[in-house]
């Protein structure tokens, strides 16, 4: 594949330049350049994205496209070779969502939904799943601005079903 | 802000939080309610968590008896990580009685059983548990008594 470079553009205004191999990882870009609406020297609009959140959006898919093309280059790699460098991935994973906030995390996914990023999709969620999973049910209204709309009766009823979790 | 994420989005999070959390955060929301009770979540739910890698269990029942003691020690419900010595003691409402526990689970139910005893459906994960009628042929080992049953091997 040629390494054709596409310009994104975010909804605050930003440019950024993407190798279109990168960029495939968003199955809508993907689409939009196999319908040839990607015009050579026009930005792609991103309404829903931000800068920022663009700006990490592409340093995950410039990380994963390498990635891709040394599967390819090393068919026959041993087993240990895969491992280590399954590992690399987890660990830059890790690293890449380690210095974000829960509300950068939760744009990150809206984005990644947004341009249809399976594997970033997949990662941010299981993040959050873990950044979640030893929380109280207020302290998870909170995080999601939801609002309780049981009664106190209805919600005591649930927490006597299952007492034991809430231990 | 976080409120502009569709429900459709927080189930893919859901999805992948493991289920003790779950039934806790059935007292979220109503909708929350609803999503963690639905089948096809919990059909999702249970396959994230077989990808995810936990390690395999196996449930046991344990009875004992303490320096040659008469009145064993008994643990319907336990289960042990396999690979690793942790083991978890699951408490049951009919302590003090002795199951014999399913080799295989289905679904991740277990099944609970003893010659002269209603069968016990259990779900591990979620404590739930159902009992099931006595069958015939338990009807006819406690009809021939107990002992009879067991003396014949």
């Amino acid at each position: 594949m040629s390494s054709n470079m596409i310009m994104l553009k975010s909804s605050d205004g930003a440019s950024f330049e993407i190798e279109e191999a990168a960029a495939r990882k968003s199955k809508i870009i993907a689409n939009m350049i196999e319908v040839e609406c990607v015009d050579e020297d026009k930005a792609i609009p991103l309404q829903n994205v931000t800068g920022n959140i663009l700006a990490l959006v592409i340093e995950y898919c410039n990380k994963h496209i390498v990635d891709d093309d040394d599967d390819v280059a090393t068919e026959e790699a041993s087993e240990e070779e895969e491992e280590a460098k399954k590992k690399k991935v987890d660990d830059w994973e890790a690293e890449f969502m380690n210095s974000m906030s829960l509300e950068t995390m939760f744009e990150l996914l809206l984005a990644a939904n947004y341009l249809n990023i399976k594997s970033l999709i997949d990662l941010v969620c299981q993040t959050i799943a873990n950044n979640i999973k030893d929380k109280t049910p207020e302290e998870v209204r909170k995080i999601f601005s939801i609002e309780n709309d049981f009664t106190p009766e209805e919600e005591e009823e649930i927490r006597k079903e299952n007492a034991w979790a809430f231990g | 802000m976080e409120s502009l994420l569709h429900h459709e989005v927080v189930e893919c999070i859901l999805e992948r939080v493991p289920a003790k959390s779950l039934l806790r955060f059935k007292a979220v929301s109503k909708q929350w309610k609803s999503t963690i009770e639905s089948r096809l979540f919990q059909e999702k739910q249970f396959r994230n968590r077989q990808e995810s890698g936990d390690p395999d269990v196996l449930m046991v029942s344990v009875l004992k008896y303490e320096d040659g003691s008469d009145e064993p020690d008994i643990e319907a419900l336990r289960t042990l990580v396999l690979g690793s010595s942790s083991s978890v003691k699951i408490p049951t409402f009919w302590e003090d009685t002795y199951y014999f526990v399913c080799p295989s689970s289905c679904d991740g139910l277990v099944c609970l059983y003893y010659p002269v005893l209603p069968v016990l459906v259990v779900n591990p994960t979620t404590r739930w548990h159902r009992p099931l009628p006595l069958c015939k042929f338990q009807q006819h080992i406690i009809d021939l008594g107990e002992q009879t049953y067991l003396d014949s091997g």
